[in-house]
């Protein structure tokens, strides 16, 4: 009985841990902000242009290996999808999707047709043997935003909606208790992912990952191949190297920590962003998705009530 | 004294923690032995402060089933080295208690790290939201759909291929190499057939392809087999902007880092087959090839 007692303690005390963690009543500010941020962005500065998306055209379809596009060729034929029309189309109904989505007008459908969209167009795009790691996160974190109530504040559906016969749901003080979860699975994809890729080097390379040579030859690659001159210097400085290799497994094991200890944001995520613009200057890869994504780290309700307070922002 | 062993236990048991996750990665022989010797004293003193305290200090920081699964990984640890320092291959299960380790050893930095972090940034402000009390429907939906997100993303890192995207696995750049560095850069040149004989490199976006499919893919596999018709720069040939050609060269130069000065290793191999596009007239495969105006090896 008494065991009955306490395992039910323990599984009401996790439930309610899991609920503190998820479903913390919040405004959707959060939630609206990284909107504002995210979909622009990506639509000015980090997706491509159409025709890298209408390279894999000259590919043989039957290449296609991304489950998400075989499924899709269950329903649309192959003779269909793998024309420069099909992709044309998704294309151009994200990016109107992602206009409606950035102003806030029917903003849930909005960003999912772009998400979505942009998911077939990318999951197209490495289906062929080629896969690059920048944009996953980014695509997840647009059909995340359509799933949570991003337009309930500053959008056009939150001033019509104040116009309407339930303005009360509507605006940014309005608090909900599913306005964080999104933005809480966002950072622990990132985490994840950082993870992944600091405990990936730490059981396929082991200690000699640290080794200098390691990063020595990485960059070297990417120098051999991009010519960025920060790369030679880097590659020439064999004790710079080690230290870099060090500071990259550490920030990538431990960026989790981001998640759960919000004082340690500031340097982790600014850790994480020097990691990123000294691999962009060495070795040109341009993870800018990811430094755009440590947005959803930001307390945007916080800086909202510091401009309320100090008259900034009316209420 | 119980100050002293509450000081020592917490100590110990740090450095115990970070040593034997460094042990579970280590492949440098130099380090290895070292790094299991310190980890075997390191356990031996956590074993020794905890059983020789009653401190309360232990459970609150953390927990009594934390506290006892700390010292029954420094007791394993313990049993595991003379077991591995007997020498020969190990057994089956010796092996399978050298994995549950480093497994332990992993999950014990997962779980420290934000301990550690708390510990050094201080403790969190107090939460200002509330958080409902008890678990509504739309709650138990979400509650499924992030378990299924985040699921998704687990699976993804186990996955041989990454075949789910978005959900994909991040090793980047996950093997380790060894001095000298060094590095193959493929390329492509074309000698064109009317006019005066012109030398040009044709280039990924001149075959219309991506950067990372002609270098790691194209150039490599008709640089290896110079000889045998390739369908895909066929068809990309034949639907390019590029003038007829007499005939192509693939390049493959080997750079090599040695005392921080570059040094190149140039190689080039004809295309010997067929450079018409299929329903076409011949018009390649042979006549005279200038090397590339870069080829001769040198240094940066």
């Amino acid at each position: 009985m008494s065991e009955r007692s306490s395992s039910s303690r323990l599984g009401s005390a996790w439930s309610a841990a899991w609920l503190r963690f998820w479903f913390p009543t919040t405004t959707a500010v959060p939630l609206a902000a990284c909107r504002i941020v995210l979909v622009p962005v990506w639509l000015l500065f980090l997706a491509v242009t159409f025709d890298d998306y209408a390279v894999p055209l000259t590919y043989d379809p039957a290449r296609i290996d991304q489950v998400l596009i075989r499924a899709l060729l269950l329903v649309v034929p192959v003779e269909v999808f793998h024309t420069e029309t099909f992709l044309r189309g998704v294309w151009l109904g994200a990016n109107a999707a992602g206009v409606l989505a950035t102003v806030g007008l029917c903003t849930r459908s909005a960003l999912l047709v772009l998400g979505l969209g942009y998911w077939i167009l990318v999951g197209h795009q490495w289906s062929y043997g080629e896969l690059h790691h920048t944009e996953s996160l980014y695509c997840i974190a647009i059909v995340l935003l359509a799933l949570s109530p991003s337009g309930r504040c500053y959008s056009v559906d939150a001033w019509l909606g104040r116009g309407s016969r339930r303005p009360e749901g509507w605006g940014p003080d309005v608090r909900t208790d599913t306005a964080a979860w999104a933005l809480r699975l966002m950072q622990c994809l990132l985490g994840l992912a950082y993870f992944s890729a600091g405990s990936a080097k730490l059981l396929d390379g082991g200690l000699h990952w640290m080794n200098g040579a390691t990063l020595q030859q990485i960059v070297l690659t990417d120098y051999v191949r991009f010519g960025m001159p920060a790369g030679l210097w880097l590659a020439q400085s064999f004790w710079l190297c080690v230290v870099g290799a060090v500071v990259t497994i550490v920030v990538e094991t431990f960026f989790f920590v981001a998640v759960f200890v919000r004082r340690a944001r500031v340097c982790l995520l600014a850790a994480g962003a020097v990691l990123h613009l000294g691999i962009y200057f060495t070795m040109a890869a341009p993870f800018f998705t990811w430094m755009v994504l440590y947005v959803v780290f930001v307390d945007f309700e916080a800086l909202r009530r510091r401009a309320v307070q100090g008259g900034w922002l009316s209420r | 004294m119980r100050r002293a062993l509450e000081a020592t236990w917490g100590v110990g048991a740090a450095a115990f923690v970070v040593v034997r996750w460094l042990l579970a990665v280590c492949n440098v022989p130099a380090l290895c032995g070292w790094l299991a010797g310190a980890s075997w004293l390191l356990a031996a003193i956590v074993v020794v402060a905890q059983l020789g305290s009653s401190s309360a200090t232990r459970p609150r920081v953390l927990g009594p089933g934390g506290s006892r699964l700390l010292l029954l990984t420094a007791v394993l640890n313990l049993a595991g080295l003379p077991l591995t320092a007997v020498g020969g291959i190990p057994t089956e299960w010796q092996a399978a208690v050298a994995r549950g380790l480093d497994l332990l050893a992993w999950g014990w930095v997962l779980c420290g790290a934000p301990v550690a972090a708390r510990w050094l940034w201080g403790p969190e402000p107090t939460a200002a939201a509330a958080a409902p009390s008890r678990p509504a429907r739309r709650h138990l939906l979400l509650s499924a759909l992030i378990l299924c997100v985040l699921g998704l993303q687990v699976a993804a890192l186990f996955r041989p291929r990454p075949t789910w995207w978005p959900f994909i696995d991040y090793p980047l750049y996950s093997p380790a190499h060894f001095p000298p560095a060094r590095t193959t850069h493929y390329r492509l040149h074309g000698l064109t057939e009317q006019g005066s004989p012109e030398l040009f490199e044709i280039t990924a976006q001149d075959l219309g392809m991506s950067w990372f499919v002609y270098h790691t893919q194209l150039v490599p596999r008709l640089f290896e087999r110079p000889w045998r018709a390739d369908d895909e720069f066929l068809r990309a040939l034949g639907a390019s902007q590029l003038p007829p050609l007499r005939a192509v060269t693939s390049e493959r130069t080997v750079f090599e880092l040695e005392d921080g000065r570059i040094r190149r290793f140039p190689e080039l191999r004809q295309l010997t087959f067929d450079l018409r596009p299929p329903g076409s007239e011949a018009r390649g495969g042979e006549g005279p090839v200038s090397e590339p105006p870069d080829r001769s090896s040198g240094n940066e």
